[in-house]
């Protein structure tokens, strides 16, 4: 028999273009089926991106709405001067909204006729005698956000107290012509109610019961305020010294203000940082290379897909995940240091520089793995540990911590592993390979950051972190070739949580 | 030339009706090169309805719609390859000798004949011999595509040619 593969070939090759079965009948509806739902899917990714964005600004929207009301100053509750004239006390009210600050005061006459005063039970009643000395206060409730509301909790406040007749009692009894008590909140929380603790009177003649003492259930709803006194010594000083004490209205209910904002505040802190990086090896090879050969260099990228320039670039994606713990250094400084975690994936072309001159030919990028005399493009992909440590800085901030900052960073960074591929462009590909630890000049090197972020907070002990940070490894991680991020370095978006 | 054009230009906006009409147009191709390279209907019914949503996915790409008939058989011919390296990083695939087919009067051979006879060669040799002989890729391409080197791919087709001719041989032809 005679073989004749011509013969054969062109025989199967017309059974092949004339065999023509038909697909089962079903797989059309199957097609259909599968097409419509990756549409779906499709509208369901759009639709879960919308979702977050509707989640994260809403959320943001919230915090904010609900931060600038509570950042209004209290309408003024304060009295700042009270005045008594026969016996009778006049206040003169004034807003005070910015120290939030009740004030009282009362000057009474030198000739008040008793030493006992009493009061509508609803409004005020001041008491002194020789042997006790009481001054009970009780306020309106705390002044609402109207300012018609406002005026009139002080006139109401003006009138009780012009109701009430002051008799004896003159002054605190003091050194001093003039005190001030500032009581501040308390933590001793006693059935919802905030008792101020008892001040005493250091300087008075006795260190003994002279005393002023604040019960004030819920936030300035009532104020109730007692002076007592049991020594004859200062209720004669009463009588004689006008009693000016205040009332800091703001923090009763709540905890005295911290120094330091809530994020800079020493404790941990866990951020995530992502990073995309773009970088432009052919420029930065260029320059560097023009400039030592007196611009008679030609260089020629290795492959004509790889062209220098930046819309050729691959943008080669990175990620770092970074615990850190913070600790403060200023009100709105702090320091902060960690361990991270990073991975990168870089692209670095080589090219092939020729020197007119000398004749010299050779490739000027050194890669991670290898140095190889001929033309390459290597696809590296490292994981690497690294050290953050750096300044964070609150532009604006305030008690809700909510605002902008400021990082800067140094980053020592130390290659745990990674793999580098090489382009072969006889299969026009890459080939999977290895950085081998001889291939490797230095293992170490630094980054250095900035960046600027927004801070959130979105729960008391919790803060939210983002924005952009731009790293810039001026400093040769691997070897002293290494190119990446010369220029450009890495910019990133960057977001946290700050856990306290 | 110029239907394939509103073909092509319809199923790129995704309509239900042009992809009905590419679908009626080219499934007979599609699933007559899934079942050649694949061998058995079963696992080629799978493929053929991957390469339509593939197509579907990426018809948009397609920059000259005269090409339509090549790329879908460029596409067609991908997806079984890359069926069949699947399928054997979970099996080897075996092959028996002793799925011969029956003798047949050659004046009545038929097309699905021969390309049954197609499918009872080894793996190895069945693929080379389609990629070569029916599709027409040289044996560069073939080598790249299976991973193979040239000579290796110029001895299998060898040995697929004299298998097949000593089949048909047999049976008289």
């Amino acid at each position: 028999m005679d073989f004749n593969p011509e013969k054969l070939d062109k025989l199967f090759q017309q059974a092949a273009e004339g065999f023509r079965p038909d697909a089962p009948e079903n797989s059309w509806l199957e097609i259909e089926k599968r097409i419509q739902s990756k549409r779906k899917k499709g509208i369901g990714f759009w639709l879960s991106i919308a979702s977050l964005f509707l989640i994260f600004g809403g959320t943001g929207a919230w915090m904010f709405l609900s931060y600038i009301p509570s950042n209004k100053p209290f309408p003024s509750l304060a009295v700042q001067q009270a005045t008594t004239k026969n016996g009778d006390i006049s206040f003169n009210s004034s807003k005070n909204s910015s120290e939030q600050i009740a004030k009282i005061s009362t000057h009474p006459t030198k000739n008040s006729p008793s030493n006992k005063v009493t009061g509508t039970p609803s409004s005020t009643a001041e008491f002194a005698s020789d042997k006790e000395v009481t001054v009970s206060t009780q306020s309106m409730e705390r002044p609402t956000k109207s300012s018609s509301v406002t005026s009139k909790k002080k006139a109401e406040l003006s009138n009780s107290y012009s109701r009430s007749k002051v008799g004896n009692l003159s002054s605190i009894a003091t050194k001093t012509s003039k005190r001030n008590l500032n009581v501040r909140p308390s933590k001793n929380d006693v059935s919802g109610l905030y008792t101020i603790p008892k001040v005493s009177e250091e300087d008075d003649i006795e260190k003994n019961q002279d005393q002023v003492s604040y019960e004030n259930p819920q936030r300035n709803q009532v104020f109730f305020a007692y002076l007592e006194s049991k020594t004859p010594k200062l209720a004669i000083q009463w009588k004689s010294r006008p009693i000016d004490w205040k009332v800091e209205d703001e923090p009763i209910s709540q905890e005295k203000p911290k120094k330091n904002l809530f994020d800079q505040m020493p404790g941990p802190q866990w951020c995530f940082v992502f990073q995309p990086e773009y970088v432009n090896n052919s420029e930065f090879l260029r320059n560097e290379y023009d400039q030592i050969q007196n611009g008679t260099v030609v260089s020629v990228p290795v492959n004509p897909n790889f062209r220098s320039s930046l819309n050729s670039l691959n943008h080669n994606v990175g990620f770092s995940f970074t615990i850190q713990s913070r600790f403060t250094l200023q009100t709105k400084t702090g320091f902060d240091v960690g361990l991270s975690y990073g991975y990168r994936n870089d692209r670095q072309n080589y090219f092939e520089c020729f020197n007119p001159n000398s004749g010299e030919s050779k490739l000027y990028f050194q890669p991670i793995s290898g140095w190889n005399n001929t033309p390459q493009t290597f696809l590296n992909s490292y994981h690497y540990a690294s050290m953050p440590m750096g300044l964070t800085h609150a532009l604006t901030g305030n008690l809700k911590s909510t605002g902008f900052r400021l990082h800067w960073n140094i980053v020592p960074q130390f290659l745990v592993t990674g793999t580098s591929m090489t382009f072969d462009f006889s299969k026009d590909g890459f080939v999977t390979g290895s950085i081998a630890k001889n291939n490797l000049y230095r293992r170490a090197g630094f980054s250095g950051g900035l960046g600027l972020g927004y801070a959130l907070k979105v729960s008391p002990r919790t803060l939210l972190e983002t924005g952009i940070q731009w790293n810039g490894n001026w400093s040769t991680m691997f070897n002293g070739y290494y190119p990446v991020d010369k220029r450009f370095g890495a910019i990133g978006a960057r977001i946290g949580l700050v856990f306290k | 030339m110029k239907e394939f054009h509103h073909l092509v230009q319809g199923c790129a906006a995704g309509h239900p009706a042009s992809q009905k009409a590419l679908y009626d147009q080219f499934q007979s191709m599609v699933f007559s090169i899934c079942w050649r390279y694949t061998g058995n209907r079963g696992e080629a019914e799978d493929v053929f309805q991957d390469v339509f949503i593939r197509i579907f996915q990426r018809i948009d790409q397609l920059n000259d719609p005269a090409a339509l008939e090549g790329w879908i058989r460029r596409i067609s011919v991908n997806a079984c390859l890359n069926a069949i390296k699947e399928r054997n990083k979970l099996r080897s695939e075996t092959w028996d000798e002793s799925l011969e087919i029956g003798k047949w009067d050659h004046s009545s051979l038929q097309f699905e004949d021969l390309m049954n006879l197609i499918q009872k060669l080894p793996p190895q040799y069945r693929l080379v011999f389609n990629l070569s002989v029916i599709e027409g890729y040289n044996f560069e391409e073939i080598s790249e595509q299976l991973g193979i080197s040239e000579s290796t791919v110029r001895s299998n087709l060898h040995r697929a040619r004299h298998w097949l001719q000593e089949k048909l041989g047999k049976n008289g032809f």
